[in-house]
């Protein structure tokens, strides 16, 4: 077979950089372990997670009515997404562990601009089996 | 099967060899290991009978005894109680590990707890975790066994010896009580109650809250459960018909004549335990004013109040919600909207009765309040001097929602400032008359080892951390916290139904999953998103029906439809086994084949089949009615013989002498 012309090769790179791979990392809350998840522009941080089966729960499906998808993220990459809504806050402040950076993972739309950012889940989604025992929310 | 494979006769050695020692059998996975216990247990059953050994106390230091005893095969986990708590344990169990078996109990036949029996009808959202559960119930590994209460049709300490662990997740049963006079007339309510009623409890099929009589209502407590009440009396019916509202609450609300519902607290906004998120629904509410006295918030905003407020970020973004309600205060005389309205600094004195019916309340009468103490620590004390007259609210229905109490069982201790069960890491603690510390195999885990508090999610770390307590506890085979009298989980609900003095119809998995369709079908019909079954009777009616269909197509046997009929049938389901002697019935073949060879039932045979269970004395009714049958067939016969001779006798003309026609 005749090597390809050079024009093609330049095409093949041009389509291959034109669906660059985003990813987007979860780390637990010790960053002992981390989860390095890709996704494509347009999924939810909840969706991303839970297709790579990372321990975070979702239980009302999206939906804002939880706060079991919640995530810490670093103060750099926080500014990145719009401002949480009034309702989000108010799961929010429902949340175990809340930080200043605290959002939930439901309401966060990736796009290319997320590429490479990491995120740490709160501590108590954390399999408790071979880390140190976390105190539970008795509050 | 490996068994007779490693006891095979043995063969006489050509030379003497030393003796290996014995190859431990293979580890069979789990499928085989089912089948295979099974398979024992069923020839157990069958063996004759020994003589009856005196019964062993166990101490739990002696387990080496019975160590042989033990099979550590598959972990057999009961838990009771299908609510969150209940089923986010089993979540981990299963997901952290293989062997783990469990079996779900539950009081009422359908599974979910508070989420379908509490959350209310208008926050479907909220409902989704159900999802989450039914994936747990889809599991394999998991049987759900619905309409058996622990305590009456099945003790803890049955429990205890059938299962390695038993969870205990049955939340809270019971109201806190306000201690006031006129608590138990009739009209006031506790919310649970009330939230049962709009969510279609069977328990509270009997309850019938009169919102026709007065305008006004009168709700106690400053929670979310408070809210929702008073929410769900002020929402437009066009919204909430479209729920899975229980449907006599719906047709009761669409007669309703309340316009006003007071929420009635004993100290401030920064003091009550509503959630944001609640409280901002209500300013969104079409059709609703929520309305606060501006006075009574100056008077419970003083300084300490202030420094609660300052590290806390959820009371201080609720501030802005309590500041529009303010502002809707001048319209309350004008609107033509329902009115909700917060009341701080206020408690309830005596409900009183009415004049005419003394049996039914009239009103209430409420006191002022105001906050003494630190920060964090602010009670409410009654104002005296001319502010103390007392104000009436008439009104005929009053809802305490001041909190919820565990029903124990008895024998667990419970802690004396929150009232749930002692445990440590999820394993309960002294209890049972017993000389140890730990009882052991028992754990606890939702409300009633947080207290009732906290929304569903606050169950997940705390189902983990009792999930995880029990697996430490099983694979180091620590066995002061492990009942080691577990027999195993087969044949569990075949005792627990030989042992009924009244038959239940025990609800599985695919029970539940039939009978949702069925509501949400009826739903449908209406116009809303389910219409749930409201008692327990219609329900196993619905189920029962619906087995008998099934199985009517596919029997012809007359004799069969009619023993369906008439008689009381307990149906049987995948993986359910049969008491001993019993027969089952998958087809109308199948009965020929139990007629015909006196087979009781053969359990493998139920292996991911229906059927219906006959007893045993179905199978003398059906072979005798079989005989009746050919009996009377050939009665039928004969006469038709005989009347054929007389025939041909007459034809013939003379009975006397053969003819040449006979031949
Ligand atoms: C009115 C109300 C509304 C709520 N709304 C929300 C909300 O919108 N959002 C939110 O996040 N949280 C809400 N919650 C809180 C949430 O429901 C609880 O946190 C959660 O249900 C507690 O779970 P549990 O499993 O411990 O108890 P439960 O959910 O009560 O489950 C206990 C189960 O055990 C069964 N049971 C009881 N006795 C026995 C027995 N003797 N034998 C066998 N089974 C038995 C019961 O029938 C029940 O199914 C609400 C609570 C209430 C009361
Ligand atoms: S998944 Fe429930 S709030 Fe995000």
């Amino acid at each position: 077979m005749p090597p390809p012309l050079p024009f093609l090769r330049r095409f093949n790179t041009l389509s291959a950089s034109s669906a660059p791979k985003l990813r987007i990392t979860f780390a637990s809350y010790d960053g002992s372990e981390s989860t390095p998840c890709p996704f494509t522009a347009g999924q939810t941080m909840l969706d991303v997670a839970l297709e790579k089966d990372v321990d975070i729960e979702g239980a009302c499906g999206g939906q804002c009515a939880c706060s079991t998808c919640h995530v810490i993220m670093k103060e750099e990459d926080y500014g990145k997404f719009p401002e949480p809504t009034e309702d989000e806050l108010d799961m929010l402040d429902l949340a175990m562990h809340r930080q200043d950076t605290s959002r939930l993972g439901c309401q966060l739309k990736l796009t290319e601009e997320h590429d490479g950012i990491e995120v740490k889940l709160p501590a108590e989604t954390i399999s408790q089996l071979d880390g140190p025992h976390v105190p539970t929310g008795k509050e | 099967m490996w068994r007779s494979v490693t006891r095979a006769r043995p063969v006489l050695p050509l030379c003497s060899l030393p003796s290996a020692p014995p190859v431990p059998p293979p580890r069979p996975f789990i499928s085989r290991v089912r089948r295979f216990s099974q398979l024992q247990h069923f020839q157990e059953k069958h063996q004759p009978p020994s003589e009856p050994q005196p019964r062993q106390t166990v101490l739990p230091w002696e387990d080496e005894v019975r160590e042989g005893s033990f099979r550590w095969d598959d972990y057999n986990v009961c838990i009771v109680g299908a609510g969150p708590a209940g089923f986010y344990t089993a979540k981990y169990l299963l997901k952290k590990e293989e062997m783990m078996q469990i079996d779900i109990i539950e009081k009422l036949p359908m599974p979910g707890g508070l989420v379908r029996y509490g959350v209310a009808p208008d926050h479907p959202e909220v409902k989704n975790v159900m999802n989450d559960f039914e994936e747990v119930m889809n599991n394999p590994r998991v049987r759900y066994f619905g309409n058996i209460e622990l305590q009456k049709e099945v003790g803890i300490n049955q429990l205890r010896e059938w299962y390695h662990v038993v969870v205990l997740a049955y939340g809270c049963q019971k109201d806190k009580m306000l201690g006031l006079d006129g608590e138990d007339l009739e009209g006031v309510l506790s919310a649970r109650r009330f939230v049962f009623w709009y969510n279609g409890h069977p328990e509270a099929f009997s309850v019938q809250p009169d919102l026709t009589s007065s305008e006004e209502a009168v709700v106690i407590g400053h929670g979310n459960v408070a809210l929702d009440c008073a929410r769900v009396l002020t929402r437009k019916i066009s919204e909430l018909e479209k729920t899975d509202i229980s449907d006599l609450a719906e047709s009761a609300l669409r007669q309703s004549a309340i316009r006003w519902v007071h929420v009635v607290g004993r100290r401030g906004v920064v003091q009550a335990a509503w959630t944001n998120k609640e409280l901002r629904e209500l300013t969104q509410l079409d059709g609703v004013l929520p309305i606060v006295d501006p006075a009574e918030y100056e008077a419970n905003m003083n300084d300490a109040s202030k420094k609660e407020m300052e590290g806390n970020r959820g009371k201080q973004r609720m501030m802005p919600i309590i500041e529009t309600m303010m502002k809707n205060w001048d319209r309350r005389e004008i609107t033509d909207k329902k009115i909700i309205q917060l009341r701080f600094l206020t408690s309830p004195v005596r409900i009183t009765p009415h004049a005419a019916e003394p049996w039914r309340a009239d009103g209430i009468e409420l006191r002022r309040n105001r906050l003494e103490g630190e920060p964090g620590r602010q009670r409410a004390v009654p104002l005296d001097g001319p502010d103390a007259e007392p104000e009436y609210v008439q009104s005929n229905l009053i809802i305490k929602s001041v909190g919820f109490k565990h029903d124990a069982v008895p024998g667990l201790i419970l802690s004396e400032e929150d009232g749930s069960v002692c445990h440590h890491e999820g394993r309960v603690e002294l209890a049972y008359q017993s000389p140890f510390q730990i009882i052991g195999g028992l754990y606890v885990a939702g409300w009633l080892k947080r207290g009732p508090k906290g929304v569903i999610a606050s169950n997940i770390p705390d189902a983990m951390e009792t999930a995880n307590t029990i697996l430490k506890d099983l694979w180091a085979r620590e066995r002061i916290y492990i009942s080691f009298r577990s027999k195993g989980r087969e044949g569990v609900v075949e005792k627990v139904v030989e042992d009924l003095r009244i038959p239940r119809r025990i609800v599985t998995d695919k029970d539940y999953f039939q009978t949702k369709n069925e509501e949400i079908r009826r739903g449908i019909e209406r116009g809303k998103t389910a219409s749930k079954f409201l008692r327990i009777k219609d329900m196993i009616q619905f189920l029962d029906k619906s087995y008998r269909d099934v199985l009517d197509k596919e029997q012809k046997e007359i004799s069969v439809r009619s023993l369906l009929i008439h008689g009381t049938t307990p149906l049987l389901t995948r993986n359910q086994r049969a008491p001993e002697g019993a027969l089952l019935l998958t087809s109308g073949s199948e009965l020929d084949e139990i007629i015909n060879t006196e087979r009781p039932y053969n359990p493998s045979s139920i292996d991911g089949k229906d059927g219906v269970l006959l007893p045993v004395q179905y199978r003398e009714f059906a072979i005798r009615q079989r005989s009746e049958y050919i009996g009377l067939g050939y009665m039928l016969g004969m006469c038709v013989f005989i009347y054929y001779c007389m025939y041909r006798i007459h034809v013939s003309g003379d009975p006397g002498r053969p003819d040449e026609k006979w031949i």
